[in-house]
């Protein structure tokens, strides 16, 4: 059965038809989720009012994550099947990964200045996030420079497959190596225990995120399908 | 062609081209010569570690530049691929014997870069343990990256670009094993986990080096 | 006092949400603007 969704042909209306949900979707989350996160939700003992900072800065990197892990499936799927719509939907992902993770970053680096005294900190997550940043600017190099697409897709399928076999293995390594270098775990992102409140804005504005990522991929797809396909 | 055969003539090869492939070592001298021309003596031994890592990559990296570019050239690439003999293993042979003429060589070096930077024999030979367990998978990685780029305009950037990120934890473990043998650690686990990677890189890598042949050759 | 105590810390909330705001609006942009060049 999904393989009739795999045939550009059938997809193409489909998602037509599911795009304006997603992009409705990502509205209403993200109104919601901003009026939660600025307004409803509590401000924090200890940080005052910049924490509000993590209502974009953790669904952006849960986004960082998601969106690699949608394009690792894509990669296995089009190097196994040759599915087009696969191969489409591969290499319209990371230019939206890549601006999560570069979101990541920054509003990582504005919560910092504020929380810990300094701009950036070579703590285990903050260094992940920006090799998986330049894995995901290396891929876009990559598919800039070939200019037979399908040929594209399948290099860059290889190569995120192979960056996501390395990625945890990457991230295990920073840990390793900055708790043998730093005392303690300088980023407490969630504290100990976090409010039901702020967890659930945390949950809207992701929810808002996915649905923005859906709806724009979905986009792309189409655009290639109507520019490829006879 | 062979297994056995193609090995000897990827060494006769790289034989006939040792001024070329004398290269990458003499980058790896004359940048490895400069941390400690930069920086004042005490500093040295602490960033010994780092600077001939990170050195040694970067030459590696240079060198996989040659990698398939000869090969894709000359159309010798194509025809492997047309071959009867499994592509995973010539691929292997090829690394290895890469691996033999850019990187072997770097290990003679050891002794002089002990002086060079302060670091008494015992750091040294810890060090270079690193490299010599390290250094395979690097190769891997670059080689998959070379495939991946095989052929391409600005191919050797590229190769950089991708190696880099992917090649973090090779390089965090190596520098955690030297580090802790300086500070009188045991780093027999970053050993280990080097040893691991290495293992993997050489009985996998090839195969999958193979595969982006053929992706990217197409 | 500069600009950043100023405001305390909660000046460094509102750049936060106005470069989401802007990385996520340039990339609606990217998706359904009608460049003939430029792939997805």
């Amino acid at each position: 059965m999904i393989r009739r969704y795999a045939s550009p042909k059938v997809f193409y209306p489909l998602a037509g038809k599911l795009m304006p949900w997603f992009g409705w979707a990502f509205a209403l989350f993200g109104i919601i989720g901003l009026y939660w996160g600025l307004v409803v939700a509590p401000t924090d003992a200890v940080q005052g009012e910049a924490y509000r900072i993590i209502y974009v800065h953790v669904p952006a990197a849960w986004m960082s994550m998601m969106i690699y892990a949608a394009m690792t499936v894509c990669a296995v799927v089009a190097l196994i099947w040759r599915t087009k719509v696969a191969e489409y939907w591969l290499l319209s992902s990371p230019a939206l990964g890549a601006s999560f993770t570069f979101l990541a970053l920054l509003t990582g680096s504005l919560w910092g200045k504020p929380m810990w005294g300094t701009w950036w900190v070579w703590d285990a997550r903050l260094t992940s996030e920006l090799i998986l940043l330049f894995i995901y600017l290396a891929i876009i190099a990559m598919k800039g420079a070939i200019p037979d697409q399908r040929k594209a897709a399948r290099v860059v399928a290889m190569l995120t497959i192979i960056g996501s076999v390395n990625i945890p293995i990457i991230k295990f390594s920073v840990n390793w190596w900055t708790t043998l270098h730093q005392p303690a775990s300088i980023m407490r992102a969630d504290g100990p225990a976090i409010h039901p409140m702020m967890l659930t804005a945390l949950l809207l504005m992701a929810a808002a995120f996915t649905c923005y990522y859906f709806w724009l991929v979905l986009r792309y797809v189409r655009v290639a399908i109507i520019r490829k396909e006879p | 062609m062979t297994v056995r055969r193609y090995f000897s003539f990827c060494l006769r090869l790289l034989f006939r081209q040792r001024r070329e492939v004398a290269l990458p070592l003499f980058f790896f001298l004359v940048v490895a010569s400069l941390f400690p021309l930069a920086f004042p003596a005490r500093y040295l031994p602490m960033l010994a570690p780092t600077a001939l890592w990170i050195t040694a990559l970067l030459s590696i990296l240079l060198s996989l530049n040659n990698l398939f570019r000869g090969d894709v050239e000359d159309g010798f690439l194509a025809q492997l691929l047309v071959s009867p003999a499994p592509l995973g293993l010539l691929v292997a042979v090829k690394l290895l014997t890469h691996w033999m003429a850019y990187v072997l060589p770097i290990f003679a070096t050891i002794p002089l870069l002990g002086l060079w930077y302060n670091m008494p024999s015992g750091h040294m030979s810890v060090l270079a343990l690193s490299l010599l367990l390290g250094t395979p998978s690097l190769l891997a990685l670059g080689a998959l990256a070379a495939a991946l780029s095989a052929g391409l305009k600005q191919g050797g950037m590229l190769l950089m670009l991708i190696t880099l990120p992917l090649a973090t934890p090779i390089l965090l473990f190596g520098l955690s094993m030297t580090d802790m043998a300086v500070n009188g650690l045991s780093y027999a686990a970053p050993r280990d986990f080097l040893f691991a990677m290495a293992v993997v890189s050489v009985s996998i890598a090839p195969y999958v080096v193979a595969a982006s042949l053929r992706i990217s050759m197409d | 006092m500069s600009y950043w105590e100023m405001g305390g810390y909660a000046a460094y909330v509102w750049p936060s949400y106005f470069a989401t705001f802007i990385v996520l609006a340039l990339n609606i942009i990217a998706a359904f603007g009608r460049r003939k060049t430029g792939g997805f």
